[in-house]
Order: structure tokens, then sequence, then C-alpha cells
């Protein structure tokens, strides 16, 4: 299983998300791009995440998505 | 169809679509507060029903289409029975890499909609090893350019393919200091527009009057740009397919195309392209 962080890095290659704590503010993921990690996501943990959960504050650090792949069960 | 009145509602109906998803397929990119403001200035409505969520964004005379889609056939049935009492165009944006997006274009061409126009996404990492334009001929705009600057976008940009900022959009951005304009007997003839989050910027609007094209103006106004964005690391925007001539000039600058497109979509459009 891919760690969060390089599918991250596959959506932006030129960022470092390991020391950012905001995403979003910080200009490293747009709203398009959070599509793209939510489909991510989803592929690679065989999950399926509620429209309810997709809201930047759950995918704007990494801390962030471990959390709300915790409350699906992921193993991480 | 009706308008949405609270965000909650939106993301209940894309977590019921979702759940019966067997290819989730979705164009509908808002959330967090952009999504709040749409709302609140009653531009969002919604037709939905298990498997399907069409979102229409009231424009100038006509909707923006997003959906949400439990899978491609779904999205099909709702695009032949879903929109048939809308009478304004109907435009949408197919947003994807090139491969994904064809099969979904189809769908809408099947469905009465009409291909439109291409975009596509370059992108530009800032090395911070440019030579940049250090002249002064280029200045911030000023509140009270603002409506020089909506005419200019209004009259030079479509409407359909290019989302055309509100007045007050365009007040906002010039607070920000996120247009450039360079100015000919108290006349605007040059303009850069962008948007800047955090680490990343997307240029919207490079604006050249035709009589003071041949100066290479659109270079030396993106290269200012670049030179009041030191911070910035990755530099972005959408241009016209067909427009070659940008092209070049974005690429001799160091955009590169970055494998995303934009094919627009229009259903019950009669006027000539503007």
């Amino acid at each position: 299983m891919r760690k969060i962080n390089e599918i991250l890095k596959e959506i932006r290659p030129e960022f470092d998300f390991k020391n950012c704590s905001n995403f979003f503010q910080n200009g490293l993921l747009d709203s398009l791009d959070l599509i793209t990690l939510v489909s991510s996501l989803e592929e690679e943990y065989h999950i399926s995440i509620e429209g309810t959960d997709i809201l930047p504050e759950n995918f704007e650090s990494i801390s962030a998505i471990e959390t709300l792949l915790k409350k699906y069960k992921v193993d991480l | 169809m009706k308008l949405l009145k609270n965000d909650k509602e939106v993301y209940h109906n894309i977590s019921v679509v979702k759940r019966k998803a067997d290819e989730y397929i979705t164009n509908f990119y808002f959330t967090g507060s952009k999504l709040k403001d749409l709302i609140y200035n009653n531009e969002l409505y919604v037709i939905d029903n298990t498997n399907n969520i069409f979102f229409l964004r009231k424009n100038d005379g006509f909707f923006n289409l997003y959906f949400c889609s439990s899978n491609k056939s779904f999205l099909e049935k709702s695009l032949a029975e879903d929109l048939t009492n809308i009478k304004l165009p109907i435009v949408t944006d197919l947003v994807g890499e090139e491969k994904t997006i064809k099969e979904l274009k189809d769908i809408f061409i099947k469905n009465d909609f009409c291909y439109y126009t291409t975009f596509i996404r370059m992108s530009r990492i800032n090395d911070n090893n440019d030579s940049l334009y250090m002249a002064n001929d280029f200045m911030y705009a000023k509140p009270e350019d603002s409506s020089e600057i909506y005419n200019i976008i209004s009259n030079n940009f479509n409407k359909y393919s290019e989302h055309i900022p509100p007045l007050e959009e365009i007040k906002d951005a010039i607070n920000k200091y996120t247009i450039l304009i360079k100015k000919e007997k108290d006349k605007i003839v040059a303009l850069s527009f962008h948007d800047k989050i955090g680490f990343s910027s997307i240029h919207r609007y490079l604006f050249v009057d035709k009589n003071f094209r041949g100066q290479k103006l659109g270079t030396k106004i993106l290269k200012k740009y670049f030179d009041e964005c030191k911070t910035i690391k990755k530099f972005m925007l959408w241009v016209e397919l067909s427009n070659n001539k940008a092209i070049n000039v974005y690429e001799d600058l160091g955009y590169k195309y970055d494998n995303l497109i934009d094919i627009i979509m229009i259903k019950g459009y009669m006027d000539e392209k503007n």
C-alpha cells in the first residue's frame, strides 16, 4: 500500500507535503486536486468516501487525511 | 430544478449518489467557502435523483452544468431526461486527462450537446533563476480602473469558456494586487490578471490592445508578474488549444503542457462564438 505522501506527490510532485499544515491555504492543492485525491485514496485503500466527508479540512494535511482514513477502518 | 439553500444538502446528495456508485464520475469541484458563497448568492440549483445529481450555476444568460453520477449510464439517462425544461444554453466543462474525457464527451454529444472548444493546462515551476523584466512601465491596477478592466475582459474574452469575473471580483483582485496593467494616454493597453494562493498562482487573463501588439508587451507583463510572485513555486494557466500564438509565448516563458484538458460542451447555444 502506498503511503499518503506518495499519493500526494503523484498529484503535485513539486511540493513538500510532509512539512505543510494546510495544503489548500498554502496552495499545494486546489479544488480540482481534491477530486483527484479523493479518487486516488478510494482506489488505493478500497473505500468509498462519503460526500459529507469531502471537505477541505479532511484533506488539508497528512494527519487530517490519516484521521479520515482511520474513520474508514483503514489500517495505516 | 430547485435553488440550493445550504451546503449540507449538497454533501448529503453527493453521499447518496456515491453510495450507489460503481464508477463515480463528477466534474463538481466546489467545496468549503466557495460552495457556501455560491449558495449564499443564490447561484446554485440542483436536479437530483438517487443515481445522478446535476448542479446548475446561473451565469450571464446561461447555466454552467456540473454532475455527480453513479456511473456513465446514469449520467447518460439523466442528460436525456432531466434537462428538458431548461430553456437557457447549458455549458459544461469536462476536465481531466485526454484519454479519460473522450468517452464522457461522446455521452454529451449523444444528448444534444455540441463541442465548443478545448483548453489545456500549462504549468511552470519557479526556479527563481529567470532573467526578469525589471522595468517600471507596468503598475498594479487601482480601484478606479475596475470598470475599464471589466469592459476589457468582457469584450475580449469568451463568457462561455473563460468565466468572466463580475465587477466585485475585479475590485477584490485589485485590492489583492493581482492585476498588473500598462497605460498609454490614460487608457489600459496591456493587462495581466492572476490568482495567488500560497505557493501556487493561476494566470487568468492576458490582454494586449490590438494597436500595441508586436512589441512583446504580453511577454513583458508576464515577466513582471513572475517578478512580483517570487514566493510562488508553481505557476499555472489554462489556454485555448487553438491559440498557438499564446501557447508559443507561454512555452518561451517556461510553461509546459501538464496533460490536463478542459473540453467545453454546450447545449442550446444559438449565437456566434464571441
